[in-house]
């Protein structure tokens, strides 16, 4: 026999942020699952609006796909970075106005640095504080 | 396809443990929901002169069930459900569950191929005309138009 959760006590807010990975594969059973949980009277007396809630954030945080966004971050991150240092081109080079003109800054003290013996002390602060900004 | 002839008044009863015993009326399909209410609370009131259980849920049932039902699709699966996930003004999610989705109502490429909703899709787009419509959540709250995500629950 089927034996339902009740009386479940919602956690206080402010709820904290957990970022996580999972397979796509493994979101419809989570759904369900959670779906199990999304009833009122799964929840004690004065929970229930708070508990269903968060039930439903995390619902749709698993369809949300915000890794997407993160490591496309990365990926431009990474090609400023390979198409300066290394020449790389792309195609569907995709960073923002910012970041090509840093691009620009890497490429002049590189070339800059090329002509020189040993690394300019103040290229290299200026590098670094490139860094910083990407 | 068809309707029922009655429509049903059902009165639920508690005891001491907690058990519960349900009295059901009909009257005529036709019968207005004031009608309803007005019969069901007649009943109740006399049933309880006869009865010393608590009388502690009414409900009237309208019921639509179709005659000759055929075939259902061949892919049907009500085992299968959509969850779409539907944010109200006052930033509340509501969900509601379609059961047996179509293929063709989830995104087709990347990751999420299957397993996502496409809020693109006419079928999924065109819901929201439904949604406009003056639904509320069991407490009484908006349900809200505005479809955020979805997904393939099992």
């Amino acid at each position: 026999m089927r034996k339902f959760v009740r009386n479940l006590q919602a956690p206080p807010l402010p709820w904290m942020c957990e970022l996580v990975g999972i397979e796509t594969a493994v979101v419809p059973f989570a759904l369900g699952a959670l779906e199990e949980r999304a009833a009122p009277f799964v929840w004690q007396d004065g929970d229930a609006l708070i508990g269903v809630q968060m039930i439903r954030r995390l619902q749709v945080a698993l369809l949300s796909g915000c890794l997407d966004e993160l490591i496309a971050s990365q990926e431009r991150i990474f090609q400023v970075l390979d198409n300066g240092i290394n020449g790389t081109r792309y195609d569907d080079f995709q960073s923002g106005t910012s970041m090509r003109v840093e691009l620009v800054r890497i490429r002049e003290l590189l070339e800059a640095q090329q002509s020189q013996e040993s690394l300019d002390p103040e290229i290299l602060a200026q590098l670094i504080q490139i860094a910083a900004l990407l | 396809m068809g309707n029922a002839p009655t429509a049903a008044i059902k009165l639920t009863f508690l005891d001491r443990d907690q058990n519960e015993a349900q009295v059901n009326f009909y009257v005529p399909y036709s019968t207005t929901v004031e009608q309803a209410w007005a019969v069901a609370d007649a009943i109740a009131a006399r049933v309880q002169v006869l009865s010393n259980a608590l009388l502690w849920r009414i409900q009237l049932v309208w019921k639509w069930t179709a005659d000759m039902p055929g075939p259902a699709d061949v892919d049907s699966n009500v085992r299968r459900a959509l969850l779409l996930l539907v944010q109200a003004s006052d930033e509340r999610i509501n969900a509601l569950l379609v059961p047996s989705p179509r293929d063709s109502v989830f995104e087709i490429d990347g990751r999420y191929a299957g397993v996502r909703v496409d809020l693109d899709n006419a079928a999924v787009s065109g819901f929201v005309s439904v949604l406009e419509l003056p639904l509320l959540t069991p407490d009484g709250g908006a349900f809200g138009t505005d479809i955020i995500t979805g997904g393939l629950s099992l």
